[in-house]
């Protein structure tokens, strides 16, 4: 066997691969040429240097926490959207047929109101401002959830609290022309009561 | 040389009782795991972690890179576990799903071919097992790093992993004369980088 045919085989013969009958003839041809036999040697040595490499490395955080988010994510997802997206937008849009609803009935007979500056129309706006507080924080615990969200659920969610946010402003705006609206201060608290009820089954405080 | 099955048993030192012991304990966290216990699944991680991410980060060579593919291949294992049947061990079905991932991943990157060794990448193999002189563990992995993504890819399956060139070529769909003809290439390439 000349050195043309041995050197193609090489990796082959240190693997273990061919014949008897092969292994045997590059043997010879190795005995024989120093060359060749150097090449043998030097591929043999990387090959042990390979296998001697650790198999095992260890990264370097925990990477759990990211496999269960994953994992648990599209379950996750469907329960909080299934039950309730569309709800929340059918609700939404209920509220603004509700105020254009009312705004039509102002050219009706008139409603009875509290009275300028009466102690419940003080009362409404304190109200107004508890139930903003209390919609901020839950927002808050909303936002802590979103890294657990698809993009496109996250868009969801920002289109049903602004069709609801879009609500209060037009209530709020009503409200400024007719402060003492018992109708329009109870619409602007059922509003508020349902937007805090969204945002709890958002944030994972209701099942 | 080492069949890729002894390869997963670690060198094919731990005696087949212990072995059957392990399938035993594997086979029952996969069944727990395929019912929905994170739990198991979660011990199944913590025993392969660390073998599934010296593979990932040999194939891609980039540490933040391998940590990304560690968890896919996890997240890819937990929704394909009704396919483990405990035939084998754990780590015979996970391994070359492993691979599935990393390869893909570069089939999707094919930028990254001219790859460049980072510091950080460096500092990740400290934290590997001293099997042999760090310096040269170091200088091995660094120019298993640089080689072209094809033949580190068919480098690490054979010469770390212990796999043969026809379970090289199912996973990777190439053909056993493409795998061979990758590792004489990447042998000649390894031995010029290492020599200089």
């Amino acid at each position: 066997m000349t050195c043309e045919e041995t050197l193609p085989r090489l990796d082959d013969f240190v693997d273990r691969e061919l014949d008897e009958a092969e292994s045997q003839e590059i043997e010879l041809h190795l005995a024989a040429c120093v060359a060749c036999a150097q090449e043998a040697a030097a591929l043999r040595a990387l090959v042990e240097q390979a296998a001697r490499l650790p198999r095992t490395i260890a990264p370097g955080r925990d990477l759990w926490q990211g496999i269960a988010e994953q994992i648990q994510r599209p379950a996750r997802a469907r329960r909080m959207w299934q039950p309730w997206t569309w709800s929340a937008l059918a609700a939404a849009a209920a509220i603004i047929l509700a105020v254009l609803w009312w705004r039509a009935g102002q050219r009706g007979p008139t409603s009875p109101s509290f009275g300028p500056g009466s102690a419940a129309q003080l009362a409404s706006l304190e109200v107004d401002r508890d139930y903003d507080r209390a919609a901020t924080q839950l927002l808050a615990a909303v936002n802590a959830r979103r890294v657990s969200l698809t993009p496109e659920a996250q868009a969801r969610i920002d289109e049903s609290l602004r069709v609801i946010a879009q609500a209060l402003t037009a209530i709020r705006s009503e409200l400024a022309k007719e402060p003492a609206s018992p109708s329009l201060n109870h619409l602007l608290i059922s509003v508020h009561q349902r937007r805090i009820e969204v945002l709890r089954t958002l944030a994972g405080l209701t099942a | 040389m080492r069949s890729a099955a002894t390869a997963a048993s670690a060198g094919g030192i731990i005696p087949t009782r212990v072995m059957d012991e392990q399938r035993s304990e594997e086979w029952t966290l996969a069944s727990r795991a395929r019912e929905g216990d994170l739990a198991a699944f979660e011990a199944l991680y913590r025993k392969h972690v660390r073998r599934v991410y010296a593979l990932c980060l040999r194939l891609s060579g980039n540490a933040a890179l391998a940590e990304e593919l560690t968890q896919e291949a996890f997240v890819r294992a937990w929704k394909k576990l009704a396919q483990f049947r405990g035939e084998s061990a754990f780590s015979t079905w996970l391994h070359p799903l492993v691979v599935n991932v990393a390869l893909a991943e570069r089939r999707s990157r094919r930028s990254r071919e001219a790859h460049t060794f980072l510091t950080d990448d460096i500092a990740v193999y400290d934290r590997a097992a001293l099997a042999i002189d760090p310096g040269e563990r170091l200088d091995v992995e660094q120019a298993v790093a640089s080689l072209p993504a094809g033949a580190r890819a068919v480098f690490v399956l054979h010469d770390v992993e212990g796999y043969r060139h026809d379970e090289i070529a199912e996973m990777t769909g190439v053909t056993v004369g493409t795998s061979k003809a990758q590792l004489h290439r990447a042998r000649q390439l390894l031995r010029e980088r290492l020599a200089s």
